[in-house]
């Protein structure tokens, strides 16, 4: 006779769930993965009514599963909240190129609006190109530079509230055990936290923080997701090994260990609140920076000049600042950096779109009501309806007993003003 | 190995009135110990010694727990000092039935650290010992870290593994070896020409993967072979974590004896879901014996069989005593360790 369900007593059980070890169908399955994501998001206060968010989608598994979780999950518990789909042209030949066709085809399976922000057109050099000019050696950082740069770029386009990424329980359980190795006390004591501010635009969370890796591949296997799963043709397999198989075999002696890495990380954690960082921005594209010149530009800088050790390993801050010197006194500043556009200019354009909407929203107003999600309103509960754009008071959808004007918060500045659906 | 001797050292600062030598003979459960060949090295030491069996902790009053052993070693006999209701016999017997039901060596070796922790405190109290010194070196701090951190108990972590460990009433744990390497430790007695015994335990021999410490203690010997620093950079880490308020103001857990935080069930029910039910008739499967004992030691209780038997008495002792230290007392002893 065939095993029954642990959970559910009544199915036949498929699967072995990797987290409990308990033999579970297929059914229960989807159930308790989706829900303790549900738990994640709620227990952390992640959305927001009438946030836009980004889902960072590499079309690997875990961005792909995250898209189609969110998406379930907005339905089911009613968060509220506009998805969008946000891509990385990193210019991979035989990678990203075949992946990016996964993303394609998931915006349109899952109906998001997608955007794709490219290496070569952003900064002139696509991933190809930078390898062939630096070896194989410092890929990862150019890379990993350019990403986060180009993700907040892709927010402000999107102008989203919020940028969610796939990583999972294994990836940020990794972080912890590394940074313990390296004596990285500050990022040690970082890493843990789910949220974490993003250019001052926008937050960025973890979803996936609880959520094994081997579940989300379980996950997408039933599920039959389309995914991308070849591994970046740059990747170093080196990287990070000894930890990874040392999470796999400590998994395979107790399967909560992932869960319980993740409990110390956090007991170790220093409570902070996130606060926008106060730093000040590059004189070149207007990113943060702590410098004159953010890393990005000085990586870019030393791509074009024919350099590209320039900002590598520990770079003196004389160094950046003659650099940003030299930038301000020759006069024609032609490289590609100089032609992408200025992060103040993005945040202008991301206010247009804003109001643009608002004012779109507002008209419709009268039937699908206001909801405002910034200023003064920090729980769903709690919203109170704003519209100052509009002319006659308006009920606010959530029953909170507020109207339009009861608000104190600039519908330009601070809020997002959505129809309810 | 030195480190087998748990140093118990009287005084304060760097000049000691009195040291006293503890030491726990764990030959009831490791039957290949070298028990008489340890005690013959400790009584060269010329310290008092004082010795505790491992199934001492279970026995109904411990009040008379300890034999206190001079250096002659017809005085190491300690069998006439229990109470008569409980045999020797019976109190072995509990303690290798207990270890029997425990199905994962990694939770075998986290229960043996608990009673050998007890066992330690408990010596001290009883001597009026206010600084107990342990072994461990480098090597083995960096083995606790990741170790620990790999079972959940990094709330108690900076306490586990620092330098100084005021957690326990009128007793700091030093860890004096701390900036010394294993092999080094090793080194220095053969030069020296100190002989020491072999204590065995539940993985001697065993593969790699037989339990998390196991794992965690060749992850670490491998990549010192690599990396040379490791080590001292783990333990710098460790180093560098502090101890919270948080912790210093939570109860005592009843099996490991460290800070117990009060979520872990909720925490772990929420990640983890494994069951359909409504929370209540969860909550109700869990004993307010389990709910005490902090994340770590649910671990562990979860690769106990029902069927155990008796818990050591020291565990329902401390689940009854809800005050593990009287705050004021215990702020005033830690207040160079609080952080707000
Ligand atoms: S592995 Fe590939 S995609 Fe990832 S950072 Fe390195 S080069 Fe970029
Ligand atoms: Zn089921
Ligand atoms: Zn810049
Ligand atoms: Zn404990």
């Amino acid at each position: 006779m065939a095993r029954k369900c642990e959970l559910c007593q009544a199915n036949k059980a498929v699967l072995k769930r990797p987290k409990t070890l308990q033999a579970i169908c297929r059914e229960c399955f989807y159930l308790v993965f989706e829900t303790e994501i549900h738990h994640t998001i709620v227990q952390s206060n992640l959305f927001k009514p009438g946030m836009r968010v980004a889902i960072g989608a590499s079309g690997g598994k875990d961005s792909t599963v995250l898209a189609y979780v969110l998406k379930t999950l907005n339905e089911r518990y009613n968060y509220g909240v506009e998805l969008f789909l946000l891509s990385i042209d990193e210019g991979i030949r035989g990678y990203r190129d075949d992946s990016l066709e996964t993303v394609k085809r998931n915006q349109e399976q899952y109906q998001l609006p997608l955007k794709i922000i490219s290496y070569k057109e952003l900064y002139g050099w696509s991933m190809d190109d930078i390898v062939e000019a630096v070896g194989r050696k410092n890929n990862c950082t150019f890379c990993g530079v350019f990403r986060r740069q180009a993700l907040d770029r892709g927010a402000l386009m999107l102008d989203v509230d919020h940028i969610v990424t796939g990583h999972n329980a294994d990836d940020i359980a990794e972080t912890i055990l590394m940074n313990i190795m390296r004596g990285d006390i500050a990022r040690l004591q970082r890493c843990t936290e789910i949220v974490t501010a993003g250019d001052g635009c926008c937050k960025r969370s973890k979803p996936f923080k609880y959520t094994y890796e081997k579940e989300i591949v379980m996950y997408a296997y039933f599920k039959k997701l389309d995914y991308f799963s070849t591994e970046c043709t740059y990747s170093p397999n080196a990287y990070r090994g000894f930890a990874r198989t040392f999470l796999k075999d400590l998994e395979a002696i107790r399967p909560s260990s992932i869960l319980d890495i993740i409990r110390s990380g956090e007991a170790m954690q220093v409570k902070s609140e996130i606060e926008l960082p106060k730093q000040s921005s590059c004189e070149r594209c207007g990113y943060m920076s702590s410098n004159r010149l953010c890393k990005a530009c000085v990586l870019l800088e030393g791509l074009n000049r024919g350099v590209p050790k320039l900002g590598i390993g520990k770079t003196k801050k004389s160094d950046w600042d003659k650099l940003a010197d030299e930038q301000n006194s020759s006069s024609d500043n032609s490289g590609a950096a100089q032609m992408m556009v200025k992060f103040d200019e993005l945040r202008l354009q991301a206010q247009k779109q804003r109001e643009e909407r608002l004012l779109l929203n507002g008209k419709q107003g009268g039937s699908d009501g206001y909801y405002c999600s910034g200023g003064g309103c920090d729980a769903p509960q709690k919203i109170t309806c704003c519209s100052k754009n509009s002319s006659t008071k308006q009920n606010c959808k959530n029953s909170c007993g507020g109207t339009s004007d009861s608000c104190q918060s600039d519908p330009i500045e601070a809020t997002t003003v959505v129809s309810s659906k | 190995m030195s480190m087998y001797h748990q140093h118990r050292i009287k005084g304060r600062q760097q000049k000691y009135d009195n040291v006293e030598v503890f030491h726990i003979d764990e030959s009831s459960l490791f039957k290949d110990a070298q028990e008489a060949k340890a005690r013959d090295l400790i009584s060269k030491y010329g310290f008092k010694t004082i010795t505790a069996k491992l199934e001492d902790v279970f026995q109904e009053t411990n009040s008379d727990f300890f034999t206190n052993v001079s250096i002659d070693d017809s005085a190491i006999e300690h069998k006439n000092k229990y109470p008569t209701s409980e045999s020797p016999e019976k109190r072995s017997n509990a303690l290798t039935h207990l270890f029997d039901q425990i199905k994962t060596y990694t939770a075998k070796e986290d229960m043996l650290d608990s009673i050998k922790a007890y066992l330690i405190v408990h010596a001290a109290q009883q001597n009026d010992c206010s600084v107990i010194a342990v072994g461990d070196s480098a090597t083995r701090i960096a083995v606790k870290t990741i170790g620990y951190t790999s079972q959940g108990r990094g709330f108690s972590l900076p306490l586990d593994v620092g330098v100084s460990n005021r957690w326990f009433e009128g007793i700091n744990i030093i860890r004096p070896m701390k900036d010394m390497l294993g092999k080094e430790v090793g080194y220095f007695n053969h030069c020296m020409g100190i002989d020491t015994a072999i204590v065995p335990t539940f993985t001697t021999r065993a593969p790699q993967k037989a339990s998390i410490d196991r794992l965690t203690e060749s992850l670490i010997v491998g990549l010192d072979r690599d990396f040379p620093s490791t080590i001292s950079t783990i333990g710098r880490t460790a180093g560098k974590l502090e101890v919270t308020r948080k912790a210093i103001e939570s109860p005592q857990c009843p099996l490991c004896g460290m800070p117990s935080e009060a979520d872990s069930i909720e925490w772990r029910k929420m990640l983890s879901v494994s069951s359909l039910g409504d929370e209540e008739a969860m909550q109700n499967t869990t004993t307010p014996l389990i709910r005490a004992m902090c994340y770590s030691c649910q671990n562990t209780m979860r690769d106990v069989k029902p069927d155990a038997g008796l818990l050591p008495s020291f565990v329902n002792e401390r689940s009854q005593n809800k005050a593990h230290n009287s705050q004021s007392l215990l702020k005033k002893q830690i207040e160079s360790f609080l952080i707000d």
